[in-house]
């Protein structure tokens, strides 16, 4: 049987490598959603679990200058904290506490990520720790810093030390109470059953009543109804001139009589073990039992994210699909060697002449003979040479067309564009070393087709045939008729609908027979198809790449987990 | 663009809307659609003319808005109190006569016309904004669309409020370009001791610098001890008085979106190695290259049909067409093709490298546009140059008829031999006398002589003008390339380089516009 400690590790294991990359409408929230939530299990759950008598840790949350440092100041009867005019004032938390309970929030593990700091004035970042010993023992009273100023790092720590909270001191003040921030923490605390109480400050002389009534009516509405108020009257200076009448600060704390119920309410949460535990309990079975519908937040963004990669892998696949069928109409309807080319010019010496060019090859000792003396190439070479660059012009032009289809789909969409950010320079290209790839292929594609060739010339006739036109001569005229024929046409009509390519095909015929030529010129067209589409595979897979390095996670896994934390709970509550 | 006065708000209007015609076909309709309501905003407002300055009071909810409000216009007309958010929607003060259309255009219902004061401050329409940070999400939208309408702002806060996120990121921020027409009024000051009221102040001005607003104007008051309120009745009052603030609103507005949409970057274009590239893939897509070779091929055909060796001659015409019967068709092929969209691509490419988008994303569309004009032009290219090609130098006449002369001599030779042949074999004549000695070479008959000496001969001059045959070829060869070369340059530079000169001079266009528009004033 697993433990609620070793499921809720496992939930941290798999919510910790999520990363909501993309900027999709729900990506802000889940990923907000999912850092408190981390943060809460490591700040609280888990010490929480591991000690369930440890100390209280009442948090006073609330907006900037809601007076949260004063009534911290004002319940302790000290300065411990910075109150100020300037907003926001309190940037460090501030956490005071009975000596006896001084070694728990010191290192007792809650809140592990933040550095504690004692002494007279807070050093930096983390948590400031004061010993006071008018905080009653069990408990701790921690001054948080704003939810709502311009500091947003001043939200992200308010959220978390909130969520490390056994109970909530909400402070707001007469002029905030409607205000939409604190409201977004109020219904958080709803959805998690906090321990909480909401204190009103700043109420002008006189219009306690009214404010309370209508706080009240909007904390109903909200199903935060059983939550209590405490109402505290403004309070200046005594230099102030509008101080005249009203309760007057004293040393810049409230009046003892101000705080008197605040303090009863934090005396109340340890008055016994029962009210203790209970408190413990009910604030962390509510966090707990909120973890499904947070996950579910999570969830949420993360099939958004998983669905808008897949809506860009198959635009960019489609593209590359795309280009690679217009690849192989091209190659299919003889473009390489026929008349629908631009100029015949380039039929000619592309064709022609390079028919003319294979028939010399057939006899072969000219040939030699005629490369020796000049120093060019092997006129079956010249031939496949020109075939392979025709070849690779197509390619490297579809990989291009490609390439820029997919990166202007991308950057229609946000979410494309966020992953085209991250992208190096020329992704609108085809690959640098595109050529080369392809003139490896074509070189493995030609020794593949001699491989054919060989095979394929099972008797003797046949080899004797070939050996006399040279094997090379053979390769190359198959070559040609790969490109020549037209998908189903017999090898005769392709040689007809090829024009000049009739003569390597008349050439094959006679030496292997019609049904064997049929046979080996679609072997090599189907070889050459693979090779192109694995050029255009790894052409692709800078996309998919990106892709991979914006991908948000696993989010069955998740839910399971999720869903076994909470069975595990609940088993170890029954028990 | 040098100009001694700044632009008047039409012309900048006027230049941001010229800006955005250029613009449409490369920049994003989302773009477009946001400049022309930037225009469309100013000319209405402009349409209903500068006798009115609308001011509005924008703050938190609880800030006091509403009682400051109350206090400027001397009565009470925004319900007032403690629970919170208070005021729901837009209210006007209009001061003076008029403004009944302006206030339509605003879409704002709730009017109350100011009878009382001293009709110093007539022309003014005093709103009241609902708050923007309360539970009430319609307040926020309301707002929202009232803040790009007005003239000129009031932003309302207290030492409570100050520094809320709220205010800072969602409206000041973006509102920084428009400093002029913003003002700041601290109210609840009492709240704050005396000593640390510039603490306060210097700290909220600290914020507005960090928002991008710099030497705001802010005040301070306490409306409930009727603090400083003469400053912001003063401040109100000079507003109406320069009736600037229309004016400098719609100038910031032009001013932030033309910012926003002009042209980043630089480029010099198309270079002059760029071109050369350009031409020389061009060019062998239209097989440049491959007519060279065979204007070559060719010359060196006729150059055997005219002077080469009989029985050679003869063989080559029973053998081939000339090639250069076999001139293009104008047709497309996709290897031409494909060669020419890359070489567009990347002429594109080079002259937009430094540009910010979208005008790469221009250059290359307008560039690709040209492929298939390109390509039909290229092809009637290379037709015309090769044809071109095929006049035959004068020196072949001569040694043509020099071949012909050794050929009839041998012919003539054969003609003699044959006749002894038959007059010795089949009748059985004496042809001794027919055979003549060659002068001074015994031992050979005469038209023996012209025979072997005739062929012998025609075979020599063949072999002998092979050599400048060659050479001549394959200069024609070179001068044809070169020739069609500079065609496709000509070609080039008509259509694809002339539409990417015009993009970046449209580009330029575009810039010298938005800097009209968006020109400092004063």
């Amino acid at each position: 049987m697993e433990s609620t400690v070793d499921a809720l590790t496992r939930l941290r294991a798999s919510l910790a490598p999520i990363g909501l990359h993309l900027p999709l409408e729900s990506a802000d929230r889940g990923a907000e959603v999912r850092a408190e939530l981390l943060g809460q299990i490591d700040d609280y759950l888990l010490p929480r679990l591991a000690r369930l008598d440890a100390p209280l840790l009442v948090v006073l949350g609330g907006s900037t200058g809601a007076g949260k440092s004063t009534i911290t100041n004002s319940l302790v009867g000290a300065d411990v904290s910075l109150a100020g005019v300037l907003r926001p004032s309190t940037r460090t938390p501030v956490l005071v506490c009975n000596a006896a309970d001084r070694s728990w929030f010191l290192d007792g593990g809650v809140l592990p990520d933040l550095p504690r700091s004692t002494g007279e004035r807070p050093t930096g970042a983390g948590v400031h720790l004061v010993v006071n010993e008018r905080v009653p023992a069990g408990v701790g009273l921690l001054d948080a810093p704003d939810i709502d100023s311009v500091e947003t790092a001043n939200h992200e720590l308010a959220a978390q030390l909130l969520g490390a909270a056994d109970a909530w001191l909400f402070v707001t003040t007469a002029s905030r109470y409607a205000d939409a921030v604190p409201w977004e923490y109020l219904r958080r605390a709803r959805e998690r059953a906090v321990a909480m109480t909401i204190v009103i400050n700043r109420i002008p002389t006189g219009a306690s009543d009214e404010v309370v009534t209508h706080l009240g009516d909007m904390l109903r509405e909200n199903g935060l109804g059983d939550v209590s108020i405490f109402a505290v009257e403004e309070a200046t200076t005594a230099e102030s001139p509008a101080g005249a009448g009203a309760k007057q600060l004293v040393d810049g704390r409230l009046p003892e009589t101000a705080v008197l119920d605040i303090r009863e309410w934090v005396g109340g949460l340890i008055a016994s073990d029962a009210s203790r535990d209970d408190v413990v309990r009910s604030t962390l079975d509510g966090a707990l039992r909120s973890i499904p519908a947070r996950i579910d937040v999570v969830e949420d963004a993360l099939a958004d994210q998983a669905a808008a990669l897949e809506q860009l892998e198959a635009s960019s696949r489609r593209r590359y699909d795309d280009a690679l069928a217009a690849l192989d109409d091209e190659l299919g309807n003889g473009v390489l060697l026929r008349g629908e080319v631009l100029d015949r010019w380039r039929e000619h010496v592309g064709t022609s002449a390079f028919m003319e060019r294979l028939q010399q090859g057939v006899s072969r000792v000219r040939a030699r003979i005629w490369s020796m003396v000049s120093g060019k190439p092997v006129p079956n070479d010249a031939a496949k040479d020109q075939l392979e660059s025709n070849l690779a012009t197509l390619v490297r032009n579809h990989a291009d067309r490609a390439a820029v289809t997919t990166v202007t789909a991308w950057d229609s969409t946000a979410a494309g564009a966020a992953v085209l950010a991250d992208a190096e320079r020329g992704i609108d290209r085809p690959t640098a070393n595109l050529p080369e790839r392809l003139d490896r292929e074509l070189d493995d594609w030609h020794d593949a087709v001699l491989q054919l060739v060989h095979d394929r010339a099972g008797n003797k006739l046949a080899v004797a045939r070939t050996l006399t036109l040279g094997l090379n001569g053979v390769g190359v005229a198959v070559m040609i008729a790969v490109f020549a024929q037209t998908g189903g046409v017999t090898g005769a009509e392709a040689g007809v609908a090829a024009g000049t390519a009739a003569v390597s095909q008349t050439l094959l015929t006679a030496v292997f027979g019609e049904n064997a030529v049929r046979d080996l010129v679609r072997a090599a067209r189907d070889d050459l198809r693979l090779r192109l589409a694995g050029l255009f595979e790894v052409e692709r897979s800078r996309f998919d790449a990106l892709l991979r390095s914006h991908s948000a996670g696993d989010g069955d896994a998740l839910r399971r987990a999720s869903e076994e934390l909470i069975t595990a709970w609940t088993r170890e509550g029954d028990a | 663009m040098s100009r001694s006065a700044t632009p008047s708000i039409s012309e900048r209007i006027d230049a941001l809307q010229q800006a955005l015609d250029l613009a449409a076909p490369h920049v994003g309709e989302d773009a477009v659609v946001a400049g022309h309501a930037v225009v469309d905003k100013a000319r209405s407002r402009m349409g209903h003319g500068t006798d009115h300055t609308v001011i509005a009071l924008a703050g938190s909810t609880g800030v006091g808005k509403s009682s400051l409000f109350n206090a400027l216009v001397g009565e009470d007309v925004s319900a007032v109190g403690v629970r919170r958010p208070t005021t729901g929607v837009a209210h006007a003060a209009v001061f003076g006569d008029g403004g009944e259309r302006l206030l339509d255009w605003l879409a704002i219902e709730r009017r109350h016309h100011v009878t009382s004061g001293d009709g110093k401050r007539a022309g003014l329409i005093l709103i009241d904004l609902p708050d923007f940070d309360s539970t009430e999400a319609s307040n926020r939208a309301e707002v929202d669309r009232l803040v790009q309408l007005v003239d000129g702002m009031i932003w309302v806060t207290d030492p409570q409020k100050y520094a809320d996120q709220a205010l800072h990121d969602h409206y000041l921020r973006p509102l920084a370009g428009h400093g002029e027409v913003l003002h700041f009024v601290i109210n609840k000051i009492d709240t704050v001791p005396n000593a640390e009221r510039d603490a306060v102040i210097a700290d909220f001005e600290r914020r507005l610098a960090d928002d991008g607003i710099a030497d705001p104007d802010i005040h301070t008051t306490s409306v409930l001890a009727t603090e400083g309120l003469d400053a912001v009745d003063r401040l109100v009052a000079s507003v109406v008085a320069t009736r600037r603030t229309v004016l400098d609103r719609l100038e910031a507005d032009v001013r932030d979106f033309a910012r926003s949409i002009a042209p980043g970057g630089d480029t010099d274009g198309v270079s002059k190695k760029d071109r050369r590239a350009l031409v020389e893939r061009l060019g062998h897509a239209a097989g440049a290259d491959d007519a060279g070779d065979i204007v070559a091929a060719q010359h060196r055909k006729d150059a055997r049909m005219a002077m080469g060796w009989p029985p050679v001659r003869l063989l080559e015409r029973v053998r081939r067409r000339h090639p250069i019967s076999e001139l293009p068709r104008a047709s497309a092929s996709a290897v031409a093709r494909s060669e020419i969209d890359l070489a567009l691509r990347d002429v594109a490419e080079a002259a937009s490298a430094g540009l910010t988008p979208p005008w790469p994303g221009a250059l290359r569309d307008v560039a690709a546009d040209r492929s298939a004009d390109l390509t039909s032009r290229l092809t009637s290219v290379t037709q015309d140059t090769a044809r071109d090609a095929t006049a035959r130098p004068r020196w072949w006449t001569p040694v043509a008829w020099l071949q012909r002369l050794v050929t009839l001599v041998a012919a003539i030779g054969a003609l003699w031999l044959l006749v002894v042949a038959i007059l010795g074999g089949f009748l059985q004549l004496d042809t001794d006398p027919l055979l003549i000695d060659t002068p001074g070479w015994d031992w050979i008959p005469l038209p023996s002589l012209m025979v072997i000496g005739g062929l012998l001969a025609g075979l020599l001059i063949a072999l002998v003008v092979r050599i400048p045959v060659a050479v001549a070829a394959s200069r024609r060869g070179a001068r044809v390339r070169r020739r069609l070369l500079d065609r496709v340059g000509t070609v080039a530079d008509e259509t694809v380089l002339a539409d990417i000169g015009r993009v970046l001079s449209e580009r330029d266009e575009i810039a010298a516009q938005l800097a009209i528009a968006s020109a400092r004033s004063r």
